[in-house]
């Protein structure tokens, strides 16, 4: 067999990638050969990003707020229409805010959980036409809190994470006999924008410092480690893995 | 145990394992909260489990503010709180292309949205009691399984994990936190179930859960009462099988093999269950 990736006329969507671990994703689809459509809130942020990624008729615009079902119903099948069809769905739209339990307010539980989780699953029943032709592949993107616990701050989101985990498996199972593949990637720390302005507002390398201390292998993860996860749960080498949930966070939820 | 003293609020208690776990409370000597929807037949579960001790907490967990009046009459009836046990929930059908949204924002609402504002409208007494919350969810939260009650997996799911962040969390207060989750546990509706299918589900439970029979309400409740108790008073974060073995060999659906049969044989001769 052949482990050299190649995704040659194969039909991608990967939400919000326009920038992080979503962005790295699209480009490395793109790069080896894949026709990509990039999803972000704004048209403004999506024309960026294609152009940065040096446009051409391998990339589609589908920007939209996937926080709405409307939205998905919309977009989804304009950009499974222009792509000429879908092989690969990656979900990887979500959004990190952090809330002490006191604060959660109902405007906080609804926004988080409509955009990482309703986005998520009404973005796959959305595709999944296209995906049972196509006997196509999902990748759900949750996080190392959707296996384990934060120590604060982040109920709501490891709520949705740890929901996407089950829901991955679930689907899975019933999407098993028409071919199509559901997995899992839980990504922990990466060097992402998001996590870029964290560490800026923390001050002193705060964050960074925490995160090499705090992980078993010492560092924080690279995009390029997520998209190099994700290229292989959509590639055929990931053929007959399925419901799996894949961590890539230095080990840090094996325990530390 | 001895829960002399106590004061539990139960969601969702005037049936199954939500009642199961309010009677084992009250008959170790705590005070109840009992809720349900119907204000009647919290009324009725009131009486019959002796009226003493108990206290009468009806809403709909559904809403965020059904949660709030739910958990602050229950307070204000008990005098305080030291456990909170979210057990309401409801099991809607549906496959993965029948999912509405209105299917979807439901489930939510009443199995995980419910379990979340209930413990935040309980935390200023359970901060000064440093009590603790049991989530109820479900092995379809651990595993996959028959894909009809798609959405309530999902919510079980964050069930289980919200366990584990609000544990770390609350854990600064005193205020422990934990999970059950309940595989085949004959209730009310599970024995409706199996009457309506002439006793298919009892058969399918002995063939499909390792311990070869279906679960006993009072197994679940001494489980919720454990985690209450000043024994688990180490245990937060926890996640509790009352499954009969199912989680173990991640299935709620496929068929035990034969004892003392070789698993090579057990597997050629187990029916699909497509």
């Amino acid at each position: 067999m052949s482990m050299q990736l190649d995704f040659s006329g194969k039909r991608v969507l990967v939400t919000g990638s326009t920038k992080g671990i979503g962005r790295g994703a699209a480009e490395g689809f793109h790069e080896l050969g894949a026709m990509v459509a990039i999803n972000g809130r704004t048209p403004e942020s999506v024309a960026r990003a294609i152009d940065e990624m040096g446009g051409g008729e391998r990339l589609i615009a589908a920007p939209g707020d996937l926080s709405r079902v409307s939205v998905i119903h919309d977009v989804v099948p304009k950009a499974i229409d222009a792509l000429g069809g879908l092989d690969i769905l990656v979900n990887n739209a979500g959004r990190g805010d952090e809330r002490l339990i006191d604060d959660i307010d109902a405007e906080h539980w609804e926004a988080v959980l409509a955009l990482n989780l309703k986005g998520a699953f009404f973005t796959i029943q959305t595709a999944l036409p296209a995906l049972k032709q196509s006997k196509g592949s999902v990748v759900n993107v949750a996080s190392m809190l959707g296996v384990m616990g934060a120590p604060a701050g982040l109920i709501v989101y490891s709520a949705t994470k740890g929901a996407m985990v089950q829901m991955t498996r679930m689907m899975a199972l019933e999407l098993a006999r028409d071919g199509v593949r559901v997995n899992n990637l839980c990504p922990g720390w990466i060097d992402t924008p998001m996590i870029e302005h964290d560490n800026e507002l923390a001050g002193g390398d705060a964050l960074y410092k925490y995160i090499d201390e705090d992980c078993p292998l010492g560092r924080i993860g690279k995009v390029d480690e997520t998209t190099g996860a994700i290229l292989y749960l959509s590639s055929a080498n990931a053929g007959y893995t399925t419901g799996s949930t894949l961590v890539a966070d230095g080990g840090i939820s094996s325990g530390r | 145990m001895d829960f002399t003293g106590k004061r539990i609020l139960v969601t969702g208690s005037t049936m199954g394992i939500g009642l199961g776990a309010a009677e084992m409370f009250h008959a170790a000597g705590a005070s109840v909260a009992i809720n349900g929807r119907n204000a009647a037949t919290v009324g009725e579960t009131v009486e019959e489990l002796g009226g003493e001790r108990l206290v009468a907490a009806p809403g709909d967990i559904g809403s965020i503010e059904g949660c709030r009046n739910v958990v602050e009459t229950a307070i204000a009836g008990l005098g305080g709180l030291d456990c909170l046990v979210n057990n309401a929930g409801i099991c809607d059908l549906a496959r993965v292309m029948e999912v509405s949204e209105e299917h979807w924002d439901k489930m939510m609402a009443v199995n995980l949205r419910s379990a979340m504002f209930c413990s935040k409208f309980a935390l200023k007494e359970l901060r000064k009691s440093k009590g603790n919350i049991v989530h109820i969810a479900s092995i379809s939260g651990l595993v996959g399984g028959p894909s009809d009650s798609h959405v309530y997996a999902i919510t079980k799911g964050g069930m289980i994990n919200m366990t584990r962040t609000m544990a770390l969390e609350l854990a600064g207060d005193g205020v422990r936190v934990n999970c059950l989750c309940p595989g085949y546990i004959d209730t009310p509706l599970i024995q409706a179930e199996n009457e309506a299918t002439g006793g298919q589900v009892y058969d399918f439970v002995k063939k499909s859960a390792p311990l070869g029979r279906i679960g006993e309400v009072r197994e679940c409740a001494s489980s919720i009462l454990y985690f209450a108790s000043d024994g688990a008073g180490y245990v937060t974060g926890a996640i509790l099988s009352n499954d009969g073995g199912c989680a173990a060999k991640a299935s709620w659906g496929g068929a035990n093999h034969e004892d003392g049969e070789l698993i090579s044989n057990a597997y050629t001769t187990i029916p699909r269950t497509d």
